[in-house]
């Protein structure tokens, strides 16, 4: 029979298959968590000595060292992208058909007792005079019904929440989204990074992927650096301030922080790293109170340096312009090799209603040269939008997944004698426990309060 | 540091309630009193409020030190969080399921959750720039309610293993297990459990990756936690699979409920024990 059937067909049905789906999302995961294992993108110098020569060849060979740029890697991906779409589109139209109503034809009083759900029950007087009651306990519990005359006798009936059967289509979907809008920036986009120092300007970036030099349509100024500390040493705040200039003019002023870029002209700054230009110090003098002989120590603010006589270490926290108006003063750190740590100002003209700090000597600020530059990383990806619409539609996917449901409820009324017959039938394609409970209460409001005396 | 009252002391005293608390299920099921189950059900509902005043109180501690930021920012806080949201995620279901057995085998781990953050070290230390984030807020919120979800999962993955123990074997109604829910019953909650926590955790991967771009211009680096995280999405996702188009449920269901959780322990702690990376900060 298989062999019958044409190549193309064949290779549908394999692109369809779940088997495929259970061996790309098995052979991804073993993959991710290989990648996990070995670091990766590291100096090859360090692989050879971790894994010795031998080993470093092969797994070099395979790319275990940038494995999720690999090209098997991204092959995997496409066949999981290729499942997903050829998968979604051979099951699309069946779909499509079980979202369309049954044709009122078919609904026979049989049908309406296989249904999943069903309940019958008789009460006194006329279809014509029962129907505007159950009509409206139909709309109020369930949905506004539809009604034909029947050769059988009258139905009622409504679906809901049809859209749901495509929820899982739009996960699919969304899948889809995230992993084009990947390879956009993969194809279109670059990372790059930019060391600036204060004062100078730069209207080209260094290329990481793809490596090169890049020409940026505008340039950028950095205007002044500030790295702060909290009174423990640990950094606070990196801010870089910059203005963006466009053919000679300043068009833009921004504080580029950690978790605070700049997007300008498609083109995203991000607060990466920092530094000190060789020449940057801070010259500090210490003189001892007791007997007045003093030290000069030449600092990097962000490297602590040795007290004299190991007495500890100082360490400069921010170098600020102007405080109390006595001029440009320096926040140190001094961890003392006995005592808690504590923290002070050293000035380079010290006001006299500033106290002495709690150690045995005075602090002057003698040099103050720090010139910082910024590393700052700079991103252009034109496929990140893709990526959370994706992203959105994937949450909107579950929701209609998880938490909706095709429901579908018929209601027959069949003239016996003096008497009606109900027959209340209905079925969910999810969650059938809900559907239960909104198909009891809903006989419960069509019978009334004498509910319970069921006729088969 | 200072013997004054402060919110990790209460944090330690909770630590007990959880451990009394499922305890006191734990009578439930050996000696089925149900005043053992009030017993229970009260210490966990006083014991879960006490915890959240102590969060918001650890919050304010942060500010009074002037480095204020929410409690979510290293394990301690996080392991003190994760055990709230299993004992909120537990009491919520106990109130919907009127099902108090379900209590022996999920208090224990918000015990356990709080007896490792008691080793960890408590200090509310300052952000890194790094952190200082409203996504992070949102990334560790919904991980964790998805976490809780997962572990409730597991806990229930376990009892519906109780219940019935071999695939031939009739399902055990007595002794021990006279008070947990009928195997049906397990089976529906294990999978719903596993729908909640998959849709917050994809809710925390994707905020956890805004945050990333923010910060550090790329949405998704490769870094361990981040696999590891997207190999847990994986499992689950699979295990939905298996119950919707393949129609998977009882043992297989309850057994993939405990593989998946594997994943999130191993998410949670192991990277951070075994493999190197960026979120090296949640040590």
């Amino acid at each position: 029979m298989a062999a019958s059937k044409p190549l193309t067909h064949r290779l549908v049905d394999f692109l369809a298959s779940v088997k495929l789906a259970l061996f790309t999302l098995i052979a991804l995961a073993v993959a991710a968590v290989g990648g996990t294992v070995i670091p990766q993108n590291l100096d090859p110098a360090q692989y050879i000595h971790g894994y010795g020569p031998r080993l470093y060849t092969f797994l070099a060979y395979l790319d275990m060292f940038d494995m999720y740029h690999a090209w098997w890697f991204n092959v995997l991906l496409a066949l999981l992208v290729a499942n997903l779409v050829v998968c979604s589109m051979k099951r699309l139209p069946q779909t499509f058909k079980l979202t369309r109503p049954v044709h009122p034809d078919r609904i026979q009083v049989d049908f309406l007792l296989k249904q999943s759900y069903s309940h019958s029950f008789k009460r006194p007087g006329r279809p014509d005079d029962l129907a505007p009651g159950a009509r409206d306990a139909f709309r109020t519990g369930f949905s506004r019904p539809r009604e034909i005359e029947t050769a059988w006798g009258r139905l009622l009936w409504a679906d809901r929440g049809a859209f749901s059967r495509f929820g899982a289509y739009l996960v699919h979907f969304s899948l889809f989204f995230i992993i084009a809008g990947a390879m956009v920036g993969g194809a279109s986009g670059y990372e790059a990074f930019l060391n600036l120092e204060e004062g100078r300007t730069a209207d080209q970036v260094v290329g990481r992927r793809p490596a090169g030099m890049i020409r940026l349509p505008f340039s950028l100024r950095l205007d002044r650096f500030v790295v702060k500390f909290y009174d423990n040493g640990m950094p606070s705040e990196y801010r870089s301030e910059v203005t963006v200039i466009e053919d000679g003019r300043d068009v833009h002023k921004a504080d580029i922080l950690v978790n605070h870029p700049l997007t300008w002209r498609g083109v995203t700054f991000y607060q990466n790293s920092y530094g000190q230009s060789p020449g940057g110090r801070v010259g500090l003098r210490l003189a001892r109170l007791s007997d007045g002989r003093s030290f000069d120590l030449d600092l990097r603010p962000d490297i602590p340096g040795e007290l004299p006589e190991h007495g500890g270490t100082i360490q400069v926290l921010e170098v600020v312009p102007d405080v109390m108006k006595a001029g440009p003063a320096a926040r140190i750190l001094v961890r003392p090799a006995q005592g808690p740590a504590y923290t002070d100002w050293a000035f380079e003209k010290r006001p006299p209603m500033a106290k002495p700090g709690p150690h045995p000597w005075r602090i002057d600020l003698t040099g103050n040269q720090p010139r910082y530059y910024t590393g700052l990383q700079v991103n252009r990806d034109p496929g990140v939008w893709l990526v959370w619409v994706g992203c959105g539609l994937m949450i909107v996917g579950f929701f209609i997944t998880f938490f909706f449901a095709h429901q579908k409820l018929y209601l027959g009324l069949v003239a016996e004698k003096n008497r009606t017959r109900f027959i209340l039938a209905g079925s969910t394609h999810r969650n059938p426990g809900s559907f239960a409970l909104k198909f009891e209460r809903l006989a419960e409001a069509i019978a009334g309060p004498a509910f319970g005396d069921q006729d088969e | 540091m200072s013997q004054t009252i402060n919110s990790s002391l209460v944090l330690s005293l909770i630590t007990f309630a959880y451990f009394g608390a499922a305890l006191a299920y734990l009578f439930l099921l050996v000696f089925k009193k149900t005043f053992f189950g009030a017993v229970g059900s009260k210490v966990t509902l006083v014991t879960a409020a006490v915890h959240a005043a102590a969060i918001v109180w650890r919050w304010i501690e942060s500010y009074q030190m002037g480095i204020g930021h929410a409690p979510f920012s290293n394990l301690y806080e996080s392991l003190v969080f994760f055990a709230w949201t299993i004992a909120a995620v537990y009491l919520i279901l106990e109130h919907l399921y009127k099902n108090r057995a379900i209590g022996a085998f999920v208090l224990p781990l918000a015990f356990l959750s709080m007896a490792y953050a008691g080793m960890q070290p408590k200090d509310i230390q300052p952000l890194l720039p790094a952190l200082k984030s409203n996504w992070l807020i949102a990334h560790v919120i919904t991980c964790f309610l998805g976490y809780s979800g997962f572990a409730l999962a597991a806990g229930l993955g376990v009892m519906y293993l109780l219940r019935r123990p071999g695939a031939g074997r009739a399902a055990r109604t007595g002794g021990l297990f006279a008070l947990l829910p009928p195997a049906a019953v397990l089976d529906n909650l294990t999978y719903q459990s596993i729908v909640i926590g998959f849709l917050l955790l994809t809710a925390g991967i994707i905020t956890g990756a805004i945050w990333a771009h923010t910060a550090w211009g790329t949405y998704w680096s490769w870094d361990p936690k981040e696999t590891w995280s997207l190999i847990t999405w994986f499992v689950y996702a699979a295990v939905l699979h298996a119950r919707m188009v393949r129609g998977w449920a009882g043992r297989r269901i309850a057994i993939m409920a405990l593989v998946g959780f594997g994943c999130v322990l191993f998410t949670y702690f192991g990277v951070n024990m075994l493999l190197p990376g960026l979120h090296s900060y949640a040590r």
